[in-house]
């Protein structure tokens, strides 16, 4: 989970996860049967690494780590409490919270005035399209083929 | 059976070998793992006209709880929504219930989102039935129209 900094450079995904929906770039099936993800999504400049392990019974979110640009400068490193089971529910109220407080301390120090209201809302509307919107999409065009939409 | 595990081992949902039909729970049903405590974890994948529902099932001494639930779309291979549960006992009747409830959740946003205006009784009555096929239906058929369907 350390190596997410390196592979930073690389940033080629070798196939989509469609357990969870991000581009995964790394994993490692442990042998306790664990299989440990290094997942990316992108959302307006934002690069978002999620580490996670996929078991059979359940799946567990590990870190997040939130970069942005093109110099992928690195704005936010969320340790989640252990056995924190992952949902893409969590981690988008998991980095909105961090990215929301990173904010607003920035804007203190450098007294910058803003709506803390419009911030969150600005921040909740990147990160739903790019946990969701693919979801939204997919259960609507479901929704039409079984005529439940016409 | 290989044509149901090369479905699912292209979903990334189960490992090739490990999907076998369970007649009992009327499912398909992964690779089970027995923790240390020897409860047994495993999952079940349930098809209904072009969804897949998972379900994560622990398996205790005395109860059988319902861990996770996650539904599919197959054409597109997204991931519609999903949900963990604490100390939530299992039965087909429930995860059928809480299946319902989430698919219907997410329409209803997705809708929202995009200004369709639907008709809350109509759609509920309507994503029942999908669910209840793939809790209650003869699960074999599914498998086999849905194979169809995708080849086609």
């Amino acid at each position: 989970m350390e190596t997410i900094p390196a592979i930073l450079s690389v940033c080629k995904p070798i196939g989509k996860s469609v357990t969870t929906g991000t581009n995964v770039l790394q994993s490692y099936k442990a042998p306790s049967g664990f299989n440990y993800q290094v997942g990316l999504r992108e959302a307006s400049g934002l690069y978002i690494f999620e580490s996670f392990a996929e078991g059979v019974g359940c799946s567990y979110l590990d870190k997040i780590m939130v970069f942005f640009g093109e110099e992928k400068r690195l704005i936010a490193e969320i340790e989640v409490p252990r056995g924190t089971r992952y949902t893409r529910e969590q981690a988008l109220m998991s980095i909105k919270q961090k990215l929301c407080d990173f904010f607003y301390e920035t804007c203190s120090i450098m007294d910058v005035k803003f709506s803390r209201e419009e911030v969150e809302e600005q921040v909740t509307d990147i990160l739903d399209k790019c946990y969701f919107s693919d979801s939204r999409q997919a259960v609507l065009q479901w929704a039409r083929t079984v005529n439940i939409l016409h | 059976m290989t044509q149901e595990i090369s479905l699912f081992s292209n979903f990334g949902l189960a490992t090739p070998s490990s999907v076998t039909f369970s007649e009992s729970l009327n499912a398909l049903v992964g690779a089970g793992f027995t923790s240390f405590a020897g409860n047994t974890y495993f999952n079940t994948l349930r098809l209904s006209d072009g969804i897949l529902i998972k379900e994560d099932i622990g398996e205790g001494y005395m109860y059988t709880f319902l861990n996770g639930l996650h539904i599919y779309d197959l054409r597109s291979k997204t991931l519609l929504c999903e949900r963990w549960f604490n100390c939530h006992y299992y039965s087909r009747e429930t995860a059928k219930q809480d299946a319902v409830n989430m698919l219907t959740d997410l329409l209803f946003d997705a809708a929202s989102k995009d200004n369709i205006i639907l008709d809350k009784d109509e759609v509920l009555e309507k994503v029942r039935e999908v669910v209840k096929r793939a809790f209650f239906g003869d699960q074999m058929q599914e498998i086999e129209k849905t194979l169809k369907q995708l080849a086609a």
